[in-house]
């Protein structure tokens, strides 16, 4: 349906002696000066709806969190909310679970980032040594079974997956225990590296992909020509392979830990739930709990505001860097 | 004793194959264990012998999620947010893409700039001042609230996605429209939109499971059973002295199950949504 439209609007539109238009209106679309003006109220027309949506459910609220975090709001208390000066920014420094949970949240950030570009590029790698060399159909079809295989984890909802990995690491009644032999409360003893090696499962399809096609762009040429010379297979991936897909590895380690470090929450939330103690209280869940259990907007509000900082500066020094590379 | 290099390369990939598969299977684990497990009597559930296959296999949680954990209303309920955001976000998403991708105006560069960074915002930051604002609106336990407040943080997401696809239109087409007398809407809509399906696919998809596997939002703004979506459902299958596991893992895959089959079904928009900037 869609090529048969456009054949019909190709053909029409073809500047056809027959059309008895005056010169000058095909001369406006293509000279920018005289139609800037238009042009410019039509792309306010185009993009207003979107930012007005944004200015108003996202801007606005952002401002009346700065608001908040100048105040004291305890609705379990008094449901006023009364000023309070820079107390619940000098609580940040002070209260040592917000410097803890930084600190966590950086770790996660850090390890997860880590073990997914790095296990995913050499996936990444595997996959394109397979794709590239067989032959047939039966090989193309296995090739895109595992593709499918390894989308999986990415395609679960964060939070069903949680649960099914709860019950995989349960300590009385999970299967890795029973395999192992063992009774280890794998969330309790090891937190921080479960909720590293959950995340990991769920994101590293997406590593794998991104580096697949980066992979899979690399000339052919330049590995019959190291072939010849003599150089094996892990000489290839040091040589070429690695050197030429680094610009793509740094931009994706960099997407994924803003990603990563910003929105880290059903995972936690539903496995360990930040525990045990403040081991994994990861910063979006400090500021949830800190609102929404503690029933405290001012503190949260002053800890949102410090993630939101972290992050927007962090992604905005991103989008830059990308738009020098793309340039 | 030297090997050729032709059997060495297919050595290599055997190999790898090997690895893959292995890791493939891994990886698929969990929500084999979820499924088996979501099938299981409690009995066998409850055991420390869950490798052991059990006698029988039973419906029983599947339908105790209908009976006692209103999985109806949270499926629909699911179901709307999820079509509400895909409608919201590309529908305004896809104007202002091909807004910035067309037609920029001073300060269009800056305003996308804006845009995009807004795509790093911590959405347990801005959940907090929302729900203040929504409480005052009075739209807290309604599924609005949970729909603009995913919308807001996937329509940067939906622009960034589609921009680079407006982009890719050939200028002679639009051209050539406007020259058959189309105003520029009519331009996007007649013209633009059918050349950019791939993209639009994109983010149709992106944006279902935006707003279907959304948590954060619903177990703020509702606390209501009957106005959950199934995210929040799950957590009420948690409560301070008992986990329901049985439900628990029935009521993972019904939540599982759309989201995988839309996935491989329109697998070729995913993969392209992940390599044009996840």
């Amino acid at each position: 349906m869609t090529s048969s439209t456009l054949v019909r609007r190709g053909e029409g539109t073809s500047p056809s002696p027959r059309r008895d238009r005056p010169r000058a209106s095909r001369q406006r679309i293509t000279q920018p000066h005289e139609s800037s003006r238009r042009r410019r109220r039509t792309g306010l027309a185009f993009t207003i709806p979107s930012l007005a949506f944004v200015g108003l459910v996202m801007a606005y609220p952002i401002v009346y969190l700065v608001y908040l975090s100048f105040h004291t709001y305890r609705p379990l208390s008094s449901p006023d909310v009364t000023p309070a000066g820079l107390s619940n920014f000098i609580d940040l420094f002070t209260d040592s679970t917000v410097g803890n949970s930084l600190a966590v949240t950086l770790q996660f950030t850090i390890a997860s980032v880590l073990i997914e570009v790095i296990a995913g590029t050499l996936c990444a790698v595997l996959l394109a040594t397979v794709m590239l060399g067989t032959q047939g159909r039966a090989a193309k079809i296995y090739s895109r079974v595992l593709g499918s295989a390894y989308i999986i984890p990415f395609a679960v909802p964060a939070i069903a997956g949680a649960y099914a990995w709860r019950m995989l690491l349960d300590a009385q009644f999970g299967p890795v225990n029973a395999v192992l032999g063992t009774t280890i409360p794998w969330l309790v003893e090891f937190p921080l590296l479960s909720i590293v090696v959950i995340d990991a499962w769920k994101m590293m399809p997406f590593v794998i992909f991104v580096m697949l096609a980066a992979v899979m762009s690399i000339e052919p040429t330049q590995y019959e020509a190291a072939a010849l010379d003599g150089a094996g297979a892990l000489r290839q991936l040091f040589a070429i392979t690695l050197p030429s897909i680094l610009p793509i590895m740094v931009i994706t380690a960099a997407f994924r830990a803003v990603d990563a470090f910003t929105k880290v929450f059903d995972t936690v939330f539903a496995t360990t739930g930040g525990g045990p103690g403040d081991d994994t209280r990861v910063l979006p869940l400090l500021i949830w709990r800190t609102a929404f259990t503690h029933l405290d907007f001012g503190a949260a509000s002053a800890q949102a505001l410090m993630a939101l900082a972290i992050s927007v500066v962090f992604g905005a020094a991103l989008l830059v860097s990308q738009r020098r590379n793309v340039r | 004793m030297t090997i050729s290099y032709h059997t060495r390369k297919r050595l290599g990939v055997t190999a790898a194959s090997v690895t893959l598969t292995v890791l493939a299977v891994l990886m698929l684990v969990p929500m084999a264990w979820m499924a088996f497990t979501s099938f299981k009597p409690d009995a066998d559930i409850f055991t420390t012998t869950p490798l052991k296959m059990p006698e029988a296999f039973t419906l029983e949680h599947y339908s105790n999620l209908f009976s006692q954990f209103h999985f109806g209303p949270s499926f629909l309920n699911s179901a709307i947010i999820a079509i509400a955001t895909v409608v919201l976000s590309v529908g305004l998403g896809g104007l202002a893409a091909y807004g910035f991708a067309r037609y920029p105006w001073r300060g269009s560069g800056i305003a996308l700039g804006f845009l995009l960074v807004a795509r790093m915002v911590t959405p347990a930051a801005l959940v907090v001042p929302m729900y203040v604002i929504m409480q005052s609106l009075g739209l807290l336990n309604s599924v609005t609230g949970v729909i603009v407040g995913v919308t807001v943080l996937n329509l940067p997401f939906v622009i960034w996605i589609l921009k680079p696809f407006f982009e890719t239109v050939p200028k002679e087409v639009e051209e050539a429209a406007e020259l058959d007398g189309l105003r520029p809407f009519a331009v996007f809509f007649k013209v633009v939109l059918p050349l950019a399906k791939p993209g639009i696919m994109t983010a149709v998809l992106y944006s279902f499971l935006a707003g279907w596997t959304d948590l954060l939002f619903p177990m703020t703004f509702i606390t209501d059973a009957e106005v959950m979506p199934l995210t929040s459902s799950l957590l009420q299958m948690q409560t301070g002295y008992k986990i329901y596991w049985g439900e628990l893992m029935a009521g993972g895959i019904v939540l599982t199950l759309p989201a995988v089959v839309l996935c491989f079904a329109l697998q070729r928009y995913l993969l392209r949504g992940l390599r044009t900037g996840y």
